[in-house]
């Protein structure tokens, strides 16, 4: 088992020059923008900015990186948007009565329950990925709604409403808190994929998942962790957002935030059908959309225009990578 | 198991099945043609609505009806144009955009130019939205889920960027009211007892049921489906098939677009949008197609769509709130889903 195991690792990444090119193009857009950027604009090459940037890309940060784990699966969270909703409510709503460390463990423990749920239907129950997390998607989603009908709810105590507003909005002097979690966070999961059996684990599921079977991983159980995860690092996300919000909304999540997750982590160059990819990468595909978002605010771009700037920015990284192979079985 | 090539070789199994000549009468080739699916979501459906009607006086009234099947045929022609890409293993996540970046072009169309050039230039446009989906997918190879993603923020973008954000009425630059009879008698009017709407669904349903059926371009959809590979080197034309796909669905999302705004005698940027593309997803979806292509097709995206309109209308009927509604769709899709590959599995 353990030399089967072995083997899966060290199959050759096949087409790995594609994906450097993707990482080295994907370096050159991000250079290409900032530079643009500060000859537009004399707000871009600030610190303030790039705390900015940080700040509000962090809960997508998050997301990005539990869908990097469905992805390198083969499969894919479209829950996410409504794990963070969920968790916004939830966490505000106990928080108010039950103080702040009844609210970040309620808050924490919703995306964990709900990943688990994803995980059980698409593991052991072996349902597609797609239709279990649209409904999830639906039945988080209209949880959130109904447990506050519909409205947003606010009225966390005094006492504790610095500390909470604290994770989202605080700094440790030019670096915002959020900032400090992705990086832990990011070294983190990345440790996870590339050290640790569960990680190989992983991408074998992906990649070759009648050989993950044949060599004794327990695939089911992995889908059930992957999907865990996914949620558990939706619903923190969501909790960092929240803690800039200070409220909870019903609708957090229902607005770009799936999308971006994914746009984020194709970008990045992980590919649809598993196996291959990574965190890192995914970080320099969410960078690219957060720069990119912060870049057209500062020029006084309308929201309506950066939609159609990041579809196209989609549509071009994709055909991009496809025409180079990444995205093929 | 592909019920596809059980509906195409229905007739042709009735024929043989017959030791005299002529042909099988229409009743029982359409009988050995119905889908065993089909029939189990209309007996829920039936079901479904002897359980509304016993609880509550306003289900089972002409009236109500009326509005649920409005509704549900502008939603079964977005699912069925969904249907068909679900089918060849992709997915249209750009419906609900394209139908409000449709609403707005039409509706601007029809103010400056009448409503035969307008409504002509609105479908266009839904068709070339398909059409570079298509391309996308089909010639550079971008995956449908992907593609389909940015061709949503694209349209979507678009029609707000069109209208910066605002609702198109039919007022003309100098204030006017402008005369758009023909437009709304489509998604107002009647014929009969039969709202509009529905007789448009109906026609958009023989149409493509006949695409489907009696056109190799149907096998095909169902071929690339079913293995694409295997598809492409029996020489089926998997790319020009491909774009057909997408236009389809692209024009589907246009028809449901053209007769959204025609109800709501406006056009506007979020017509349609993310709840048209879930209702078109989750009805496809509780019908039973196999989202992993080859297996399906519009009948039973015809039971899932009516399944999830009067299941709503029974439920607002009952006052239970949408929010719980929408968590009952979302376990109905799980449940329903779960058992079509139950039984997929054990057969």
């Amino acid at each position: 088992m353990a030399t089967v195991e072995a083997a899966l690792g060290r199959l050759p990444r096949r087409r790995a020059w594609g994906l450097a090119w993707n990482d080295a193009a994907l370096l050159a857009v991000l250079v290409g923008m900032a530079v643009i950027y500060t000859a537009l604009s004399p707000h871009f090459l600030r610190v303030q900015n790039f705390a900015n940037i940080l700040r509000q890309a962090s809960p997508l940060f998050f997301l990005a990186m539990g869908q990097t784990l469905c992805l390198l699966t083969a499969g894919i969270d479209l829950s996410q948007g409504s794990v963070v909703s969920l968790t916004s409510v939830l966490t505000v709503g106990v928080m108010m009565w039950g103080g702040l460390a009844a609210g970040t463990a309620v808050g924490l423990l919703v995306g964990l329950v709900v990943g688990s749920i994803n995980g059980l239907l698409v593991g052991p129950a072996r349902l597609s990925p797609i239709i279990v997390t649209i409904g999830t998607l639906f039945v988080a989603g209209g949880l959130a709604l109904q447990y506050t009908g519909g409205e947003p709810i606010a009225g966390i105590p005094e006492d504790i409403l610095p500390s909470f507003a604290w994770v989202g909005q605080g700094s440790f002097g030019p670096v915002p808190v959020p900032a400090v979690f992705m990086l832990v966070g990011l070294i983190l999961i990345h440790l996870l994929l590339r050290q640790t059996r569960l990680g190989r684990h992983i991408y074998a599921v992906g990649g070759h998942p009648e050989a993950a079977l044949t060599s004794g991983i327990r695939v089911p159980w992995v889908l059930v962790l992957v999907y865990a995860l996914s949620g558990l690092l939706s619903g923190l996300g969501g909790f960092i957002l929240t803690a800039r919000a200070i409220s909870g909304e019903p609708l957090l999540g229902a607005g770009d935030l799936l999308l971006q997750s994914l746009g984020s982590v194709v970008i990045g160059g992980t590919s649809l059908f598993g196996g291959r990819g990574g965190v890192l990468k995914t970080t320099l595909g969410m960078l690219v959309i957060s720069v990119m978002v912060n870049g057209l605010n500062l020029l006084g771009m309308s929201t309506f225009i950066q939609q159609v700037v990041i579809g196209a920015i989609i549509l071009t990284s994709v055909a991009a990578t496809a025409l180079r192979g990444v995205q093929r079985r | 198991m592909a019920s596809g090539s059980e509906q195409i070789s229905a007739e042709a199994a009735a024929h043989a099945a017959q030791p005299h000549a002529g042909p099988a009468p229409p009743w029982r080739a359409a009988l050995a043609a119905l889908d065993r699916q089909v029939l189990l979501l209309a007996a829920a459906l039936l079901g479904m609505g002897i359980v509304f009607s016993l609880l509550s006086p306003y289900f089972l009234t002409a009236e109500n009806f009326g509005n649920v099947i409005r509704h549900a045929a502008i939603v079964y022609i977005v699912a069925a144009g969904q249907t068909i890409t679900i089918l060849s293993a992709g997915i249209d996540l750009s419906q609900g955009m394209v139908a409000s970046l449709v609403s707005v072009v039409a509706v601007d169309a029809i103010i400056r130019a009448g409503v035969v050039t307008g409504s002509l230039l609105g479908l266009l446009a839904g068709a070339a939205a398909g059409l570079f989906t298509g391309l996308m997918v089909a010639y550079v190879r971008v995956q449908p889920f992907l593609a389909t993603i940015g061709m949503l923020y694209i349209a979507g973008g678009l029609a707000l960027v069109y209208t910066s954000g605002r609702t198109l009425f039919f007022i003309d630059v100098t204030g006017q009211q402008v005369g758009a009879r023909g437009f709304f008698w489509l998604g107002q009017g009647h014929v009969g007892p039969i709202p509009t709407p529905v007789l448009v669904a109906l026609a958009v349903a023989g149409l493509l049921t006949l695409l489907m059926s009696r056109t190799p371009f149907g096998r095909y959809v169902y071929a690339i489906g079913g293995n694409e590979e295997a598809a492409a080197m029996s020489g089926v034309p998997v790319r020009g098939v491909k774009v057909g796909i997408y236009l389809v669905s692209g024009a589907c999302a246009g028809i449901a677009a053209y007769l959204l705004s025609s109800r709501s005698a406006s056009g506007h940027p979020h017509l349609g949008g993310f709840p048209l593309l879930m209702d078109g997803i989750a009805s496809v979806a509780i019908g039973g197609t196999n989202f992993m292509g080859g297996e399906g097709g519009i009948y039973r995206t015809a039971m899932g769509v009516l399944i999830v309109a009067f299941l709503g209308n029974g439920l607002n009927i009952l006052g239970v709130s949408t929010f719980v509604q929408q968590m009952i769709i979302g376990a109905i899709i799980i449940a329903a889903f779960w058992l079509s590959v139950a039984r997929r599995r054990v057969a």
